[in-house]
């Protein structure tokens, strides 16, 4: 093995080790602002995402965003052939609660709603004019309005092909996955996959994307949260390889 | 870590960041972003893309006009072309130089954003990878392939090459991406390796190709390189983006030199230059140096027209000119299909289509080889009007070449069949006592009365004189009618003055008639082996009137009887006489210098207003010209002959 190997591999195991993690207090997750006195002794900060137990089994008395953890929807239509039949997805748990404010009903930082333009192909970017920015905007988008496409943003509650299974794509037309696209397991760069309940019935169970297999909303090193940097797109390659 | 740590980490790399397409300020390309430092986000971002499949972080609403790009379009394509769609437009964001390269969606939220280029770098700079906004000299991309194309395939399944999705969304089209992938590190981002043609073949089957001279050839090109013409296949001829000929993609690369002009004939003078292969191992040959040839005092005027050729060899129906009759114009293509030409002594003329002596469209294909006229017929048939020069300077055997070889002629050279003429005398001298030709024909047997000639016989390149019969037996070359150094493309000297003893021809000289005496043996044309022959002699007791002719008494030329050699049918100044349909009437018929006798003809007591040559009431040859007429030395003789084998 030649010393030059030995660098590069070294290198290169240095750009994946994942970073440290930030203390949630110091990000821009902490809503009670920096420094603040975020982690109250009765939990308000938490329980903007996480609902107690005895909150969730009694089913009453819960926030209005809280509702939508229960909500099913199918926005999440990304499937190539608008001729093709509906895909219909639905948000993972964990994802749900980041949309629950990322909608751009809450946050500025969103996931863009735009009209179905029945085709990807010339879908003018002037669908952002469905963007509401900042907080001024309504609370939430009522559930019927959930159907509309949601486009220009990466694809979650889709699988992901673990150590080069055979998973088709998340279109509905799709030919199998070429794992040699995918690396085998992203988890060892410090990525995260869930368990998809998300609607695949012939998968169930396997292993998917969601926000927070990029995301950690507790808080990273890195910025906007990504559990690798971005710089040199370690992030991107973290999952495919190109 | 240091910068050559980094560099050298880099250029290790076995992902889209080893590649150009890393556009990050570590790159080590040229072409690279000042400070930006990620390398998917020039084409792909997570949140705000213009469009979830690939996530693709550039604005491409400028492409909608419809008119912004110019379509590739050819003759011969069946599939109709869209403007670009797909991942294409991606592609083509960067590649058609008309956005900026660090124009982007969404960076870091910023929407929408720029990155600054090194040196100042906005759009693509000028260079073979920027195909600008007119596509008509790239391969054409989102188009659904036409499958009536019989030299046409999909991709098997499974292969690296794949039809992606088009304007529908469905996995139908040719784009981009079918041939290239963005983030491969191979060269030119391929999908697959182009050697020996492999990614153009595994779309474009054509027939004829495996084992053809161009994919079977060891010659280096360029030629002091180490890739030969066989390994670059099809991208000898055909250049995929800014081919220098765009309705075909062709290439006048000559990559050997420098580059040639755009011209269709520059496409095979790349090669068939001096110097412009290396020798085939193979073959112990260069690529033949047809350029050379082109450059003759006569020659195919392969420069007179330019993109006026029409494809001959296509497939396809209709044919887009099965006959020259449109546009004047010759092309290399005219005659040789290099999808599947064969090297001499195969078929140069493989897979190619012509006309047969009955007219109708031929095609050379596995079972059926084309005749070598039906190629020249093409030009110098029907349409010969048209393509050859123009009638004010037409010369006299200008005609049409169909009709001039029908079998059902009385005379002709035997280019369609065997000859009228049976006489013993036209057997080989090896063979008999009586014979007068001499040489083999061009599959190597013996010249006789029953052989067949090309028109390649006569009309090929002045070097390959040096060989007797048919010039397919020359050890010279290039062969082929491309150009000769003497009139009419000739293969030899053939002096078509006239004026009996005058200039040139105040003496007998063999050099004029050198390419007639390929053939035929001048000796024994000049002894006794002549059919031109009068018992008991004439003059100073010599019966060969071709050597009385010739030589003794008028020092006439070849041309002078035999004005037009390929055939009597087109004979404008002869009188024929008592010559029924079937009988030989030996290629006599008169140049126009020759005049009509005046006075009654002495056989049959008429006049005429063409010089005659008939026969007699018992069947005799004779001739009532001008040369045998009142007035003239032999006024009053009457000139009939009498050979040994009328």
């Amino acid at each position: 093995m030649s010393a030059l190997f030995v660098i590069g591999a070294l290198a290169l195991g240095q750009l994946v080790t994942p970073s440290p993690k930030a203390h949630l207090d110091d990000t821009k997750h902490n809503f009670f602002g920096p420094g603040g006195h975020a982690l109250s002794p009765d939990g308000d900060l938490c329980q903007l995402c996480h609902v107690p137990s005895p909150l969730r089994s009694a089913r009453l008395a819960r926030p209005a965003w809280a509702s939508r953890e229960t909500q099913r929807n199918t926005a999440l239509d990304v499937r190539a052939d608008p001729n093709g039949p509906p895909l219909s997805m639905r948000w993972a748990g964990s994802t749900l609660r980041c949309l629950s404010c990322h909608d751009e009903t809450v946050s500025s930082i969103g996931v863009t709603f735009r009209p179905a333009s029945g085709s990807l192909v010339d879908d003018p970017v002037a669908g952002d004019t469905r963007r509401r920015e900042g907080t001024a905007g309504p609370a939430l988008n009522p559930p019927q309005l959930w159907s509309l496409q949601v486009m220009g943003n990466h694809p979650v509650s889709v699988p992901y092909p673990v150590g080069g299974a055979e998973y088709r794509q998340f279109q509905a037309r799709a030919t199998l996955v070429d794992a040699s696209q995918w690396v085998a397991d992203p988890r060892l760069n410090g990525l995260k996959l869930h368990a998809d309940t998300s609607g695949f019935d012939a998968l169930r169970g396997t292993s998917g994307v969601e926000c927070v297999s990029c995301h950690d909303p507790h808080g990273t090193a890195n910025s906007y949260f990504l559990r690798l940097p971005k710089e040199r797109s370690e992030l991107c390659l973290g999952c495919h390889r190109k | 870590m240091s910068a050559l740590f980094v560099s050298l980490l880099l250029l290790g790399q076995a992902d889209v960041r080893g590649t150009k397409h890393n556009l990050s300020a570590s790159s080590s390309n040229t072409v690279k972003a000042l400070t930006e430092d990620q390398v998917c986000v020039f084409c792909h971002v997570p949140h705000g893309a213009s469009q979830s499949r690939a996530v693709w972080n550039r604005d491409l609403s400028y492409q909608l006009s419809g008119t912004l790009y110019s379509l590739y379009g050819s003759s011969t394509l069946d599939a109709v072309p869209d403007r670009p769609n797909g991942a294409s437009k991606l592609c083509l964001s960067c590649h058609d130089g008309a956005l900026a390269l660090g124009s982007l969606m969404n960076l870091d939220a910023t929407r929408p954003a720029s990155v600054a280029m090194t040196g100042g770098v906005t759009t693509m700079p000028n260079g073979p990878t920027r195909l600008g906004i007119d596509l008509r000299n790239d391969h054409p991309i989102s188009l659904q392939p036409n499958l009536s194309d019989p030299e046409l395939v999909l991709p098997p399944v499974g292969d690296a090459v794949r039809l992606r999705d088009g304007a529908a969304g469905n996995k139908d089209s040719v784009q981009c991406t079918s041939c290239h992938d963005p983030h491969l590190t191979t060269s030119k981002f391929l999908v697959k390796s182009n050697a020996r043609g492999a990614l153009c073949t595994t779309c474009h089957q054509k027939q004829g190709w495996l084992g053809s001279r161009h994919e079977a050839s060891n010659a280096p090109y360029p030629a002091t390189g180490s890739t030969t013409v066989g390994d670059r296949a099809c991208l000898n001829c055909h250049k995929p983006h800014n081919g220098e000929g765009p309705t075909r993609l062709l290439t006048t690369q000559n990559l050997s030199a420098t580059p040639l002009p755009w011209a269709e004939e520059n496409v095979c003078f790349s090669c068939h230059r001096s110097g412009g292969t290396g020798v085939d191992p193979g073959t112990a040959r260069a690529a033949p140096d047809i350029q050379t040839q082109a450059s003759k005092a006569v020659s195919h005027p392969f420069a007179f027209k330019t993109d006026e050729h029409q494809p001959v060899f296509t497939a396809r129906t209709p044919e887009p000119e099965p006959v020259l009759n449109v546009v004047k114009h010759v092309e290399c293509a005219d005659c040789h299909n290099p999808h599947q030409v064969r090297a001499l002594p195969g078929n140069v003329h493989e897979g190619m289509k012509g006309i047969s002596l009955s007219g109708a469209t031929v095609v050379d294909d596995a079972t059926t080889d084309l005749k070598q006229y039906e190629v020249c017929f093409r030009c110098h048939g029907d349409s010969f009007a048209t393509f050859i020069p123009p009638a004010a300077t037409r010369p006299p055997s200008g005609s049409n070449k169909r009709l001039e070889f029908q079998l059902s002629n009385d005379a002709f050279h035997p280019v369609a069949g065997p000859g009228k003429n049976q006489s013993p005398y036209l057997n080989n001298v090896l063979d008999t006592p009586d014979g007068q030709l001499k040489g083999n024909d061009s599959t190597g047997a013996r010249l006789t009365r029953f052989s067949v000639i090309l028109c390649t016989d006569c009309h090929n390149n002045d070097a390959t004189a040096d060989t007797q019969g048919s010039a397919r037996n020359s050890p010279s070359g290039p062969k082929g009618p491309h150009g000769s150094s003497h009139t009419r493309m000739l293969r030899a000297n053939y002096s078509t003055a006239t004026g009996t003893n005058n200039a040139p021809f105040g003496g007998y000289n063999p050099t004029n008639f050198a390419l007639c005496f390929l053939c035929h043996d001048e000796a024994r044309l000049r002894g006794n082996r002549s059919n031109f022959y009068q018992p008991g002699g004439v003059g100073a007791g010599r019966g060969n009137l071709h050597q009385v002719h010739l030589v003794d008494r008028t020092n006439a030329s070849c041309h002078e009887c035999h004005n037009n050699v390929h055939s009597n049918v087109a004979a404008a100044n002869t009188d024929y006489r008592n010559v029924p349909p079937g009988t030989p009437s030996h290629l006599v018929n008169f140049a126009p210098t020759v005049g009509r006798a005046t006075g009654s003809d002495p056989w049959y007591g008429d006049t005429t207003t063409r010089p005659r040559w008939g026969r007699t009431p018992g069947g005799d040859p004779y001739c009532f010209a001008s040369c045998h007429g009142k007035g003239n030395a032999m006024d009053g003789q009457k000139s009939v002959y009498r050979p040994p084998n009328p």
